[in-house]
Protein backbone atom coordinates (compact mmCIF):
# COMPACT_ATOMS: atom_id res chain seq x y z
CA UNK A 1 0.00 0.00 0.00
CA UNK A 2 2.40 2.51 1.22
CA UNK A 3 4.18 1.41 -1.96
CA UNK A 4 1.52 2.28 -4.56
CA UNK A 5 0.59 5.38 -2.66
CA UNK A 6 4.69 6.40 -3.12
CA UNK A 7 3.66 5.86 -6.82
CA UNK A 8 0.76 7.71 -7.11
CA UNK A 9 2.25 10.66 -5.37
CA UNK A 10 5.20 10.20 -7.63
CA UNK A 11 2.97 10.54 -10.26
CA UNK A 12 1.19 13.40 -9.14
CA UNK A 13 4.56 15.26 -8.88
CA UNK A 14 4.97 14.72 -12.50
CA UNK A 15 1.49 16.13 -14.07
CA UNK A 16 2.37 19.19 -11.33
CA UNK A 17 5.62 19.47 -13.30
CA UNK A 18 4.30 19.21 -16.63
CA UNK A 19 1.63 21.25 -15.55
CA UNK A 20 4.00 24.33 -14.28
CA UNK A 21 6.26 23.41 -17.75
CA UNK A 22 2.93 23.99 -20.43
CA UNK A 23 1.51 27.06 -18.05
CA UNK A 24 5.56 28.63 -18.97
CA UNK A 25 5.38 28.08 -22.47
CA UNK A 26 1.97 29.53 -22.71
CA UNK A 27 2.96 32.67 -20.80
CA UNK A 28 5.93 32.94 -23.28
CA UNK A 29 4.15 32.54 -26.26
CA UNK A 30 1.23 35.51 -24.97
CA UNK A 31 3.98 37.81 -24.23
CA UNK A 32 5.96 36.62 -27.64
CA UNK A 33 2.75 37.53 -29.28
CA UNK A 34 1.84 40.35 -27.15
CA UNK A 35 5.38 41.64 -28.04
CA UNK A 36 5.11 41.15 -32.11
CA UNK A 37 1.43 42.77 -31.87
CA UNK A 38 3.17 46.01 -30.21
CA UNK A 39 5.88 46.42 -32.57
CA UNK A 40 3.47 45.58 -35.52
CA UNK A 41 2.23 48.85 -36.66
CA UNK A 42 4.84 52.06 -36.52
CA UNK A 43 5.64 55.27 -37.81
CA UNK A 44 8.33 55.64 -39.83
CA UNK A 45 10.96 58.43 -40.05
CA UNK A 46 12.98 59.46 -43.20
CA UNK A 47 14.73 62.53 -44.71
CA UNK A 48 14.90 64.08 -48.21
CA UNK A 49 17.90 65.62 -49.48
CA UNK A 50 19.08 67.09 -52.55
CA UNK A 51 21.92 64.74 -54.53
CA UNK A 52 25.13 66.25 -54.61
CA UNK A 53 24.26 69.36 -52.45
CA UNK A 54 22.62 67.43 -49.44
CA UNK A 55 20.62 70.51 -49.07
CA UNK A 56 16.79 69.40 -47.37
CA UNK A 57 13.68 69.21 -49.54
CA UNK A 58 11.25 70.95 -48.38
CA UNK A 59 7.32 70.58 -49.17
CA UNK A 60 7.52 67.55 -50.81
CA UNK A 61 4.57 64.62 -50.64
CA UNK A 62 5.71 61.09 -49.38
CA UNK A 63 3.25 58.45 -49.94
CA UNK A 64 2.90 54.43 -49.87
CA UNK A 65 2.59 53.44 -53.54
CA UNK A 66 2.82 49.38 -52.47
CA UNK A 67 3.51 47.23 -49.84
CA UNK A 68 3.58 44.21 -48.23
CA UNK A 69 0.65 45.38 -45.89
CA UNK A 70 -2.56 47.48 -46.00
CA UNK A 71 -1.70 51.06 -44.85
CA UNK A 72 -3.16 54.49 -44.34
CA UNK A 73 -3.70 56.19 -47.02
CA UNK A 74 -2.69 59.89 -46.31
CA UNK A 75 0.25 61.42 -47.09
CA UNK A 76 3.11 63.43 -45.42
CA UNK A 77 4.88 66.71 -46.36
CA UNK A 78 8.30 67.37 -45.97
CA UNK A 79 9.44 70.09 -43.07
CA UNK A 80 11.99 72.71 -43.97
CA UNK A 81 14.52 70.05 -43.01
CA UNK A 82 13.47 67.50 -44.92
CA UNK A 83 12.11 65.44 -42.50
CA UNK A 84 8.84 63.11 -42.85
CA UNK A 85 7.23 60.53 -41.68
CA UNK A 86 5.38 57.77 -42.56
CA UNK A 87 2.32 56.87 -41.67
CA UNK A 88 1.61 54.33 -39.46
CA UNK A 89 2.86 50.78 -41.12
CA UNK A 90 3.33 47.01 -39.99
CA UNK A 91 7.02 46.31 -39.89
CA UNK A 92 9.18 44.48 -40.82
CA UNK A 93 8.19 45.31 -44.27
CA UNK A 94 8.66 45.98 -48.02
CA UNK A 95 6.83 49.00 -49.57
CA UNK A 96 7.28 51.23 -52.53
CA UNK A 97 7.19 55.00 -51.84
CA UNK A 98 6.20 57.68 -54.07
CA UNK A 99 7.62 60.82 -53.69
CA UNK A 100 6.07 63.89 -55.39
CA UNK A 101 8.09 67.34 -55.27
CA UNK A 102 7.18 70.19 -57.38
CA UNK A 103 6.78 68.59 -61.48
CA UNK A 104 9.15 65.47 -60.47
CA UNK A 105 7.87 62.27 -59.01
CA UNK A 106 10.31 59.26 -57.65
CA UNK A 107 9.61 55.95 -56.91
CA UNK A 108 11.64 54.21 -54.03
CA UNK A 109 11.42 51.00 -52.67
CA UNK A 110 12.62 50.21 -49.50
CA UNK A 111 12.39 47.04 -46.56
CA UNK A 112 11.52 48.90 -43.41
CA UNK A 113 12.40 47.54 -40.19
CA UNK A 114 10.75 48.75 -36.62
CA UNK A 115 14.06 51.10 -36.49
CA UNK A 116 14.33 52.23 -40.01
CA UNK A 117 15.62 55.78 -40.56
CA UNK A 118 15.19 56.40 -44.15
CA UNK A 119 17.22 59.20 -46.28
CA UNK A 120 16.64 59.57 -49.68
CA UNK A 121 18.24 61.33 -52.46
CA UNK A 122 16.05 63.20 -54.93
CA UNK B 1 2.81 63.54 -68.07
CA UNK B 2 0.52 66.41 -66.45
CA UNK B 3 -3.05 64.80 -66.31
CA UNK B 4 -5.65 65.49 -68.71
CA UNK B 5 -8.53 67.59 -67.70
CA UNK B 6 -11.92 67.34 -69.11
CA UNK B 7 -14.56 70.64 -68.94
CA UNK B 8 -17.78 68.70 -69.28
CA UNK B 9 -18.98 67.30 -65.80
CA UNK B 10 -18.62 63.80 -65.68
CA UNK B 11 -21.51 61.64 -65.10
CA UNK B 12 -19.97 58.78 -62.74
CA UNK B 13 -21.05 54.92 -64.09
CA UNK B 14 -23.01 54.28 -61.21
CA UNK B 15 -25.73 53.00 -63.36
CA UNK B 16 -28.37 53.96 -61.48
CA UNK B 17 -30.72 55.70 -63.65
CA UNK B 18 -30.95 52.91 -66.15
CA UNK B 19 -31.41 50.13 -63.58
CA UNK B 20 -31.62 51.59 -59.81
CA UNK B 21 -31.16 49.11 -57.20
CA UNK B 22 -33.13 51.73 -55.05
CA UNK B 23 -35.21 53.37 -56.41
CA UNK B 24 -36.60 55.83 -53.61
CA UNK B 25 -35.25 56.94 -50.51
CA UNK B 26 -38.50 57.49 -48.84
CA UNK B 27 -38.42 56.42 -44.83
CA UNK B 28 -40.50 53.17 -45.79
CA UNK B 29 -37.77 51.88 -47.75
CA UNK B 30 -35.13 53.36 -44.96
CA UNK B 31 -36.62 51.60 -42.22
CA UNK B 32 -36.63 48.67 -43.76
CA UNK B 33 -33.18 48.49 -44.57
CA UNK B 34 -31.35 45.06 -43.69
CA UNK B 35 -29.42 45.59 -40.59
CA UNK B 36 -27.23 42.13 -39.95
CA UNK B 37 -27.66 41.10 -36.39
CA UNK B 38 -24.42 38.81 -37.17
CA UNK B 39 -22.90 42.79 -38.46
CA UNK B 40 -24.12 43.94 -34.67
CA UNK B 41 -22.83 40.97 -33.03
CA UNK B 42 -18.75 41.53 -34.17
CA UNK B 43 -19.28 45.38 -33.75
CA UNK B 44 -19.89 44.82 -30.07
CA UNK B 45 -17.26 41.63 -29.42
CA UNK B 46 -14.36 42.81 -31.75
CA UNK B 47 -11.90 44.25 -28.63
CA UNK B 48 -8.88 43.46 -29.26
CA UNK B 49 -5.73 44.32 -26.46
CA UNK B 50 -2.74 46.41 -27.90
CA UNK B 51 -0.31 47.31 -25.71
CA UNK B 52 -0.08 51.05 -24.48
CA UNK B 53 -3.58 51.32 -25.64
CA UNK B 54 -6.63 51.24 -23.31
CA UNK B 55 -8.89 48.41 -24.12
CA UNK B 56 -12.00 49.18 -25.12
CA UNK B 57 -15.11 47.33 -23.57
CA UNK B 58 -17.59 45.39 -25.91
CA UNK B 59 -19.96 47.70 -26.80
CA UNK B 60 -18.32 50.86 -26.45
CA UNK B 61 -15.62 50.92 -29.89
CA UNK B 62 -18.24 52.77 -31.57
CA UNK B 63 -18.57 55.51 -28.75
CA UNK B 64 -17.65 59.03 -29.23
CA UNK B 65 -14.13 60.52 -28.36
CA UNK B 66 -13.59 64.33 -29.08
CA UNK B 67 -11.01 66.82 -28.24
CA UNK B 68 -12.85 70.08 -27.21
CA UNK B 69 -16.75 70.36 -26.64
CA UNK B 70 -17.39 74.41 -27.73
CA UNK B 71 -19.18 75.41 -30.00
CA UNK B 72 -21.68 72.46 -30.89
CA UNK B 73 -24.97 71.67 -29.57
CA UNK B 74 -26.29 68.14 -29.32
CA UNK B 75 -29.06 66.98 -30.51
CA UNK B 76 -30.97 63.40 -30.82
CA UNK B 77 -30.02 61.37 -33.15
CA UNK B 78 -32.85 60.05 -35.36
CA UNK B 79 -33.70 56.60 -35.84
CA UNK B 80 -33.27 57.03 -40.18
CA UNK B 81 -30.36 54.65 -41.37
CA UNK B 82 -30.38 57.19 -44.64
CA UNK B 83 -29.21 60.62 -44.14
CA UNK B 84 -30.26 62.88 -47.49
CA UNK B 85 -28.18 65.32 -48.86
CA UNK B 86 -29.15 69.07 -49.80
CA UNK B 87 -27.71 69.31 -53.28
CA UNK B 88 -29.09 68.60 -56.69
CA UNK B 89 -27.21 66.94 -59.19
CA UNK B 90 -26.38 69.35 -61.83
CA UNK B 91 -24.48 67.37 -64.24
CA UNK B 92 -25.77 65.85 -67.72
CA UNK B 93 -25.86 61.99 -68.08
CA UNK B 94 -23.14 60.32 -69.88
CA UNK B 95 -21.89 56.73 -69.11
CA UNK B 96 -18.24 56.79 -67.65
CA UNK B 97 -16.85 54.39 -70.47
CA UNK B 98 -18.84 55.94 -72.93
CA UNK B 99 -17.52 59.10 -72.27
CA UNK B 100 -13.60 57.93 -72.85
CA UNK B 101 -15.07 56.24 -75.84
CA UNK B 102 -16.01 59.43 -77.37
CA UNK B 103 -12.78 61.11 -75.93
CA UNK B 104 -10.04 58.55 -75.75
CA UNK B 105 -7.76 61.84 -75.78
CA UNK B 106 -9.18 62.42 -72.19
CA UNK B 107 -8.18 59.17 -70.27
CA UNK B 108 -5.08 59.03 -68.57
CA UNK B 109 -3.04 56.28 -68.12
CA UNK B 110 -0.60 56.76 -65.66
CA UNK B 111 2.67 54.93 -65.53
CA UNK B 112 4.88 56.89 -62.57
CA UNK B 113 2.58 54.82 -60.14
CA UNK B 114 1.83 51.57 -58.52
CA UNK B 115 -1.77 50.97 -57.89
CA UNK B 116 -3.99 48.12 -58.83
CA UNK B 117 -3.68 47.64 -62.64
CA UNK B 118 -3.54 50.66 -64.39
CA UNK B 119 -4.29 54.18 -63.54
CA UNK B 120 -8.48 54.34 -64.07
CA UNK B 121 -8.31 57.86 -61.92
CA UNK B 122 -9.90 61.02 -63.94
CA UNK B 123 -9.42 64.65 -62.87
CA UNK B 124 -12.44 66.84 -62.12
CA UNK B 125 -12.17 70.12 -63.08
CA UNK B 126 -13.56 72.47 -62.54
CA UNK B 127 -15.04 71.08 -59.03
CA UNK B 128 -17.35 73.96 -58.57
CA UNK B 129 -20.50 71.42 -59.37
CA UNK B 130 -22.16 69.05 -56.70
CA UNK B 131 -20.95 66.78 -55.41
CA UNK B 132 -17.34 67.63 -56.20
CA UNK B 133 -17.58 70.74 -54.36
CA UNK B 134 -18.29 69.11 -51.18
CA UNK B 135 -15.43 67.27 -51.37
CA UNK B 136 -12.53 68.50 -49.48
CA UNK B 137 -8.59 69.03 -49.29
CA UNK B 138 -7.41 68.90 -45.76
CA UNK B 139 -4.44 70.13 -44.52
CA UNK B 140 -3.22 68.72 -41.08
CA UNK B 141 -1.24 70.06 -38.64
CA UNK B 142 -0.34 67.17 -36.27
CA UNK B 143 0.63 67.68 -32.69
CA UNK B 144 4.07 67.19 -33.17
CA UNK B 145 4.09 69.62 -35.85
CA UNK B 146 4.57 66.84 -38.78
CA UNK B 147 2.19 67.85 -41.82
CA UNK B 148 -0.27 65.24 -43.74
CA UNK B 149 -2.89 65.42 -46.35
CA UNK B 150 -5.92 64.18 -46.51
CA UNK B 151 -9.42 64.77 -47.98
CA UNK B 152 -12.69 65.05 -46.27
CA UNK B 153 -16.27 65.61 -47.25
CA UNK B 154 -19.19 67.71 -45.63
CA UNK B 155 -22.49 66.49 -44.30
CA UNK B 156 -23.71 69.73 -42.68
CA UNK B 157 -22.31 73.31 -43.09
CA UNK B 158 -19.40 73.01 -40.27
CA UNK B 159 -19.37 69.01 -40.38
CA UNK B 160 -16.60 67.54 -42.38
CA UNK B 161 -15.86 63.75 -42.43
CA UNK B 162 -12.92 61.54 -43.12
CA UNK B 163 -10.88 59.07 -41.55
CA UNK B 164 -10.22 58.50 -37.88
CA UNK B 165 -6.82 58.50 -38.71
CA UNK B 166 -6.51 61.90 -40.01
CA UNK B 167 -8.29 63.21 -36.88
CA UNK B 168 -6.14 61.32 -34.54
CA UNK B 169 -2.68 60.28 -35.41
CA UNK B 170 -1.45 57.84 -32.47
CA UNK B 171 1.99 58.38 -33.38
CA UNK B 172 1.96 62.10 -33.83
CA UNK B 173 0.29 63.63 -31.01
CA UNK B 174 -3.21 62.10 -30.87
CA UNK B 175 -5.64 65.03 -32.24
CA UNK B 176 -3.96 67.64 -34.05
CA UNK B 177 -3.13 71.09 -33.77
CA UNK B 178 -5.10 72.05 -36.57
CA UNK B 179 -7.24 70.91 -40.03
CA UNK B 180 -7.26 73.41 -42.77
CA UNK B 181 -10.51 72.39 -44.88
CA UNK B 182 -10.49 73.19 -48.78
CA UNK B 183 -13.86 72.53 -50.57
CA UNK B 184 -13.38 72.01 -54.11
CA UNK B 185 -9.67 72.99 -53.83
CA UNK B 186 -9.00 73.32 -57.82
CA UNK B 187 -4.69 73.94 -58.13
CA UNK B 188 -4.60 77.24 -56.71
CA UNK B 189 -8.25 78.23 -57.12
CA UNK B 190 -10.22 77.34 -53.67
CA UNK B 191 -13.78 78.48 -54.74
CA UNK B 192 -15.38 78.36 -51.93
CA UNK B 193 -12.41 79.79 -49.33
CA UNK B 194 -11.35 77.50 -46.75
CA UNK B 195 -11.57 77.03 -43.02
CA UNK B 196 -9.44 76.18 -40.11
CA UNK B 197 -10.57 73.67 -37.34
CA UNK B 198 -9.86 72.69 -33.90
CA UNK B 199 -12.29 70.64 -33.52
CA UNK B 200 -12.68 67.41 -33.78
CA UNK B 201 -14.47 63.69 -33.46
CA UNK B 202 -13.58 59.89 -34.07
CA UNK B 203 -14.42 56.62 -31.70
CA UNK B 204 -12.61 54.76 -29.25
CA UNK B 205 -12.52 51.99 -31.36
CA UNK B 206 -10.09 54.08 -33.23
CA UNK B 207 -8.30 56.36 -30.45
CA UNK B 208 -7.81 53.60 -27.87
CA UNK B 209 -7.07 50.26 -29.90
CA UNK B 210 -6.77 51.73 -33.57
CA UNK B 211 -8.52 49.24 -35.00
CA UNK B 212 -9.19 49.31 -38.56
CA UNK B 213 -12.74 49.14 -38.55
CA UNK B 214 -13.56 52.02 -36.51
CA UNK B 215 -10.91 54.49 -38.57
CA UNK B 216 -13.76 57.51 -39.39
CA UNK B 217 -13.87 60.65 -37.82
CA UNK B 218 -15.44 64.16 -38.17
CA UNK B 219 -14.08 67.75 -37.87
CA UNK B 220 -16.48 70.56 -36.65
CA UNK B 221 -15.56 73.47 -38.36
CA UNK B 222 -15.77 77.36 -36.29
CA UNK B 223 -18.99 78.96 -36.56
CA UNK B 224 -17.42 81.52 -38.76
CA UNK B 225 -17.09 78.85 -41.60
CA UNK B 226 -19.94 77.14 -42.65
CA UNK B 227 -18.37 76.32 -45.59
CA UNK B 228 -21.44 73.52 -46.42
CA UNK B 229 -23.78 76.33 -46.28
CA UNK B 230 -22.15 77.05 -50.53
CA UNK B 231 -21.40 73.82 -51.34
CA UNK B 232 -24.27 71.40 -50.93
CA UNK B 233 -23.77 68.60 -48.42
CA UNK B 234 -23.51 64.56 -49.09
CA UNK B 235 -26.43 62.34 -47.79
CA UNK B 236 -24.99 59.11 -45.68
CA UNK B 237 -26.58 55.59 -45.43
CA UNK B 238 -26.27 52.25 -44.31
CA UNK B 239 -26.72 49.69 -47.19
CA UNK B 240 -26.71 45.86 -47.17
CA UNK B 241 -24.08 43.84 -48.16
CA UNK B 242 -25.98 42.40 -51.60
CA UNK B 243 -26.91 46.29 -52.51
CA UNK B 244 -23.21 47.55 -52.21
CA UNK B 245 -21.35 44.40 -54.25
CA UNK B 246 -24.12 45.28 -56.79
CA UNK B 247 -23.66 49.45 -56.85
CA UNK B 248 -21.26 51.33 -58.69
CA UNK B 249 -19.23 52.67 -56.18
CA UNK B 250 -17.72 56.50 -56.61
CA UNK B 251 -14.38 57.68 -55.19
CA UNK B 252 -13.33 60.94 -55.50
CA UNK B 253 -10.35 63.04 -53.32
CA UNK B 254 -7.21 64.43 -53.34
CA UNK B 255 -4.12 62.22 -53.93
CA UNK B 256 -0.44 63.30 -53.30
CA UNK B 257 0.93 61.57 -55.99
CA UNK B 258 -1.32 64.72 -58.07
CA UNK B 259 0.28 67.48 -56.10
CA UNK B 260 -2.39 67.42 -53.34
CA UNK B 261 -4.40 70.24 -54.94
CA UNK B 262 -6.51 68.67 -57.89
CA UNK B 263 -9.74 66.25 -57.34
CA UNK B 264 -9.72 62.62 -58.85
CA UNK B 265 -12.51 60.70 -59.50
CA UNK B 266 -12.61 56.80 -60.11
CA UNK B 267 -15.91 54.24 -59.52
CA UNK B 268 -16.16 50.95 -59.60
CA UNK B 269 -18.14 47.73 -58.12
CA UNK B 270 -17.23 46.55 -54.76
CA UNK B 271 -14.69 43.19 -55.01
CA UNK B 272 -16.10 42.82 -51.45
CA UNK B 273 -17.47 43.36 -48.56
CA UNK B 274 -16.74 42.59 -44.61
CA UNK B 275 -19.08 43.35 -41.40
CA UNK B 276 -17.36 46.69 -40.89
CA UNK B 277 -15.44 47.53 -44.05
CA UNK B 278 -16.17 47.21 -48.10
CA UNK B 279 -13.14 46.56 -50.48
CA UNK B 280 -12.49 47.73 -54.22
CA UNK B 281 -9.73 47.90 -57.23
CA UNK B 282 -10.49 51.94 -57.04
CA UNK B 283 -7.51 53.43 -58.02
CA UNK B 284 -6.49 55.99 -54.45
CA UNK B 285 -3.08 57.23 -53.55
CA UNK B 286 -1.82 58.99 -50.20
CA UNK B 287 -3.85 61.91 -49.80
CA UNK B 288 -7.00 60.19 -50.50
CA UNK B 289 -7.78 58.96 -46.61
CA UNK B 290 -11.15 60.09 -45.84
CA UNK B 291 -12.69 60.48 -49.20
CA UNK B 292 -16.58 59.61 -49.32
CA UNK B 293 -17.65 56.13 -51.15
CA UNK B 294 -20.75 57.12 -52.39
CA UNK B 295 -23.69 55.78 -54.06
CA UNK B 296 -26.22 57.83 -56.42
CA UNK B 297 -29.77 56.98 -56.26
CA UNK B 298 -31.39 59.14 -58.85
CA UNK B 299 -30.00 62.66 -58.15
CA UNK B 300 -29.24 62.05 -54.58
CA UNK B 301 -25.74 61.14 -53.42
CA UNK B 302 -25.31 58.41 -50.29
CA UNK B 303 -21.77 57.81 -48.71
CA UNK B 304 -21.50 54.64 -47.79
CA UNK B 305 -17.85 54.11 -47.20
CA UNK B 306 -15.23 56.17 -45.87
CA UNK B 307 -12.11 55.69 -47.62
CA UNK B 308 -9.07 54.62 -45.11
CA UNK B 309 -6.85 51.89 -46.77
CA UNK B 310 -4.78 51.19 -49.69
CA UNK B 311 -3.41 47.72 -50.66
CA UNK B 312 -2.82 46.18 -53.66
CA UNK B 313 -4.91 43.37 -53.24
CA UNK B 314 -7.77 46.01 -52.89
CA UNK B 315 -8.20 49.70 -51.82
CA UNK B 316 -10.88 50.00 -48.87
CA UNK B 317 -13.32 51.83 -46.26
CA UNK B 318 -15.02 51.69 -42.95
CA UNK B 319 -18.26 50.88 -43.71
CA UNK B 320 -20.94 53.17 -42.79
CA UNK B 321 -23.11 50.76 -40.86
CA UNK B 322 -25.60 51.51 -38.17
CA UNK B 323 -23.33 52.98 -35.34
CA UNK B 324 -21.12 55.02 -38.03
CA UNK B 325 -24.39 55.71 -39.00
CA UNK B 326 -25.05 57.50 -36.12
CA UNK B 327 -22.07 58.90 -34.90
CA UNK B 328 -22.43 60.49 -38.03
CA UNK B 329 -25.35 61.75 -37.32
CA UNK B 330 -24.78 63.01 -34.29
CA UNK B 331 -21.15 64.81 -35.65
CA UNK B 332 -24.03 66.49 -38.86
CA UNK B 333 -26.30 68.22 -36.02
CA UNK B 334 -23.08 69.45 -33.94
CA UNK B 335 -22.17 71.38 -37.37
CA UNK B 336 -25.59 72.44 -38.39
Amino acid sequence: MEKHGFVIHKSSKGWLLLTAILCCLVIIGLLTKNKQHMNAAKSIQGMLYQAGTNAPIEGAMVMIAEGDFEHPDIAAQSDAQGRFNLPSIQVPGSYTLLINYHERSKTVKVNITGDSVLRIAL
Amino acid sequence: MKPKTFSETLRPKNGNDKDPIATASHSSLVETLPVSPAMETTTETEVEDVEGLIITRPGEADKELYNRLDTETETSLTESLEEAGTEEAEEGVMAREAFFASYPEMYERSVSEVIIGTDDRVRISPTTAFPWRAICALRITAKDNTKWIGTGWLVSPRTVITAGHCVYLHDHGGWPKSIEVIPGLNDATRPFGSGVATSFRSVQGWVNSKKREYDYGAIILPSSRRLGDKTGVFGFAVRDNNYLMNAYLNLSGYPGDKGGNQQWFMARKAKSVAPRVIYYEIDTMGGQSGSPVWVKVGNARYAVGIHTNGFSAGNSATRIVTPVFNNIQTWKNMGL
